[in-house]
């Protein structure tokens, strides 16, 4: 819509400037018709139309410049003018401002593009249009100037061909400076190709204003002021054209260097990328302006050889008029003239105004689709970063969705797993400690089995041995008893190893019942034969020594050996002899001496009461005997009683 | 301990004979003594002062030969019935 608008407003302009051309066209004509000595012309019957045009060209030609002046100087102004036009008029900032500031769609778009979109700017307008530059900003793309466009356009691809071969072989880093060096020196080529632009617009409107002044008053003061200015303009214009070149040699240069591929990596070359496409857009607008105001100082000047040819003809026909050759009048032919003469001028401008309208149309549709294409490709990159933002952002939830999803079901998963592997883990180290006790206990069992085996067969043996040194001990008194001897430390004997059994109790007793002193064993029963005849009570002095010769004198027969048990005849009792013959009997035969004790107990008298300690003595020494015969028994009951429970244990529990 | 039974007459017979040897002797000397003393060493008062000894004596041991023995009762003492294992349990 901007390039529609832009156009019809460019057509409004064209026909306003045509207007005004025209315009100034008879005012120019008519001050120099009013001043001009040499070149005099008689005052023609202008027409109204022309005058309109030209006045209508002038006029807007003026107010179009002026306000271009006016905002090249007021920023404010120009401000206004861009947002009242829709046009973009930066290049008309001067100053040391980056493409940025006044051209934001080249920054935003440098590094999608990477090239530069436009085509090759057309060169400086060397042949003569013959027409009034109109519009305040590009050259008319007029046919003259293609063949020096494509001229530049063969001359770009071939110098940035020549410097691959030199930028090839420097490093990244070097190339880096290269290209800062070689912006600062197209920034500075920039600056003076502008200020010389400038002055050389500056002096080609000098010499336009001169050249109208000096039309109007036919001065030839003016007309000498009018050619220094023009020379002055020649100068302005070729140092210009001179900084120009300069600038688009640099200009090359740095484009050659942003065109190679190490230095289109590097985030430098974006912006250099941009600064160039804003150089390029300076340049052109410089150069569009020194154009400009070259070619109304060339309209100017052409109009003035056609005003002068037109007196020239005039005075022709004046003279023909002498000779009167046409029925025209001069007037009326100078009117024609005059006519035909605006409106080849006006031809000539609105073809040059339309050409260059239609080139700046062209050149600001070409820019404007670049801008656009540029704002699309920015647009385009700004919504692909967007949604791949948007895409990561989405692929990011979804991912740390499904990352939370999943960190929630392998939590789950965990959780159920250790609960079962630890309820697992629980039931078997349960069963198996189970059957690791249940094995211990059946070992343990075993082990106290065989250690209750093991101890009750020692205790056993013990008890065997303890009951066999019992045994030993027992003989021991008892043949000790039985021979006589001190039987006092084997009866100690028994006496502990009874204890030692646990039989202490029975041995002790029947140990008790042991007599103290140790029964003789030498028995003299032949003494009661002394006192056969003496009673209990006793007898005489007489009596006691009767007996004695008694027993001296007696011849015992060896008689029959009395039993004790045996019944008395009371009409035939034994007698004292008897007893102490059984006695003896016994003792000497036999060793019977529980016979010979009861033999001797049964003496009567005095007798008895010689024997009564023997009586005693055999008595405990019987008992004695009874009594280790005992022990010997006891011991060999525990014998028995221990080889018992060895054999069998059960039997040890039924007491 | 006292003395053995069987040598109750036995050391009666000692003690008789001692004791009559020595009256006899006793009696001898105080019949020499008296004898000596008293009666112009006549040797009838020896002779007597021997008779009187002997028969003192002699009567001595016939009176110790008829004297009865004493009884000594022979006392058995019962053991504790309790806990006696010959005699069984309680």
């Amino acid at each position: 819509m901007n390039i529609l608008r832009n156009a019809s407003t460019f057509q409004l302009m064209r026909r306003s400037a045509s207007a005004s051309r025209i315009q100034q066209t008879r005012q120019l004509c008519s001050s120099e018709s009013s001043g001009n000595s040499t070149s005099e012309m008689p005052k023609r019957q202008s027409s109204g139309y022309g005058k309109a045009i030209a006045v209508t060209l002038v006029g807007v030609t003026g107010l179009v410049g002026g306000a271009v002046a006016y905002g090249f100087y007021d920023k404010k102004f120009l401000d206004k003018l861009e947002t009242a036009t829709g046009l973009n008029l930066g290049f008309l900032r001067a100053g040391k401002k980056s493409a940025e500031a006044y051209l934001p769609f080249l920054a935003g778009d440098s590094a999608a593009s990477g090239q530069l979109s436009r085509p090759a700017p057309p060169a400086l307008p060397t042949s003569s249009s013959g027409s009034l530059a109109m519009e305040d900003a590009k050259p008319a793309g007029l046919p003259g100037l293609k063949p020096a466009a494509e001229k530049k356009q063969q001359q770009q691809p071939q110098t940035p061909a020549a410097q691959p071969a030199k930028k090839s072989s420097t490093s990244n880093a070097e190339q880096l400076a290269r290209l800062a060096s070689l912006k600062k020196s197209v920034s500075d080529a920039m600056e003076e190709a502008v200020a010389k632009g400038i002055a050389a617009e500056t002096k080609a409107r000098q010499h336009g204003q001169q050249l109208k002044q000096a039309m109007a008053s036919k001065a030839d003061s003016d007309w000498a002021q009018v050619k220094a200015a023009e020379a002055a303009k020649d100068e302005a214009l070729k140092l210009a054209g001179d900084a120009n070149q300069k600038a688009e040699k640099l200009l090359s240069q740095f484009k050659s260097v942003l065109d190679d591929p190490k230095v289109q990596s590097n985030s430098a070359a974006k912006s250099g990328l941009a600064e160039y496409k804003t150089f390029l857009f300076e340049l052109d607008s410089i150069r569009a302006n020194t154009d400009r105001a070259e070619a109304e100082t060339r309209i100017l000047s052409e109009y003035k050889v056609e005003a002068d040819k037109q007196q020239q003809q005039m005075l022709r026909s004046e003279v023909e008029n002498l000779l009167p050759l046409d029925k025209r009048s001069p007037v009326e032919e100078f009117e024609q003239r005059e006519r035909h003469l605006v409106q080849q001028a006006v031809d000539k401008s609105a073809a040059a105004g339309t050409a260059m309208t239609e080139a700046a149309v062209e050149r600001e549709l070409k820019q404007q689709m670049l801008q656009w294409e540029e704002e699309k490709k920015r647009l385009t990159q700004q919504l692909r970063e967007s949604w791949e933002v948007e895409l990561q952002q989405e692929l990011s939830r979804q991912a740390a969705a499904h990352t939370n999803h999943v960190t929630q079901l392998t939590r789950t998963l965990r959780d159920q797993l250790t609960r079962e592997h630890q309820a697992e883990l629980r039931a078997a180290l349960l069963k198996e400690h189970e059957e690791f006790e249940a094995a211990l206990q059946g070992w343990t069992a075993r082990v106290r089995g065989v250690e209750s085996a093991v101890e009750g067969r020692a205790e056993a043996l013990e008890s065997a041995q303890r009951a066999q040194q019992l045994w030993l001990a027992a003989h021991s008194l008892r043949d000790a008893v039985t021979s006589g001897r001190n039987f006092r430390a084997p009866m100690e004997a028994v006496v502990a190893l009874a204890s030692r059994l646990g039989q202490d109790d029975a041995a002790s007793a029947l140990t008790a019942a042991l007599p103290t002193v140790a029964p003789s064993p030498a028995t003299r029963p032949s003494a009661c034969a002394q006192v056969a005849l003496i009673p209990e009570t006793g007898g005489s002095l007489w009596l006691h020594l009767v007996s004695r010769l008694q027993a001296s004198l007696m011849l015992r027969r060896a008689a029959k050996p009395l039993k004790p048990e045996d019944p008395v005849d009371p009409q035939n009792p034994p007698s004292l002899f008897d007893w102490l013959d059984t006695a003896e009997a016994a003792l000497n035969d036999r060793g019977d001496l529980e016979t010979a004790v009861r033999a001797m107990a049964r003496l009567p008298g005095m007798a008895r009461l010689l024997a009564d300690d023997w009586i005693r003595d055999a008595r405990a020494h019987l008992e004695a005997r009874q009594t280790a015969s005992a022990l010997c028994s006891l011991a060999a009951a525990m014998g028995l009683d221990a080889a018992t429970q060895h054999r069998l244990p059960g039997l040890a529990d039924s007491d | 301990k006292g003395e053995a039974t069987e040598d109750y007459i036995s050391n009666k017979t000692d003690r008789c004979l001692s004791d009559t040897a020595i009256k006899t002797v006793s009696g001898l000397g105080i019949g020499i003594l008296c004898s000596v003393l008293f009666l112009r060493r006549r040797p009838w008062p020896a002779v007597l002062g021997t008779g009187i000894g002997l028969g003192m004596g002699v009567a001595n041991c016939d009176n110790d030969f008829k004297t009865p023995h004493s009884l000594v009762s022979q006392q058995i003492r019962v053991a504790q019935r309790q806990n006696d294992p010959l005699l069984g349990s309680k």
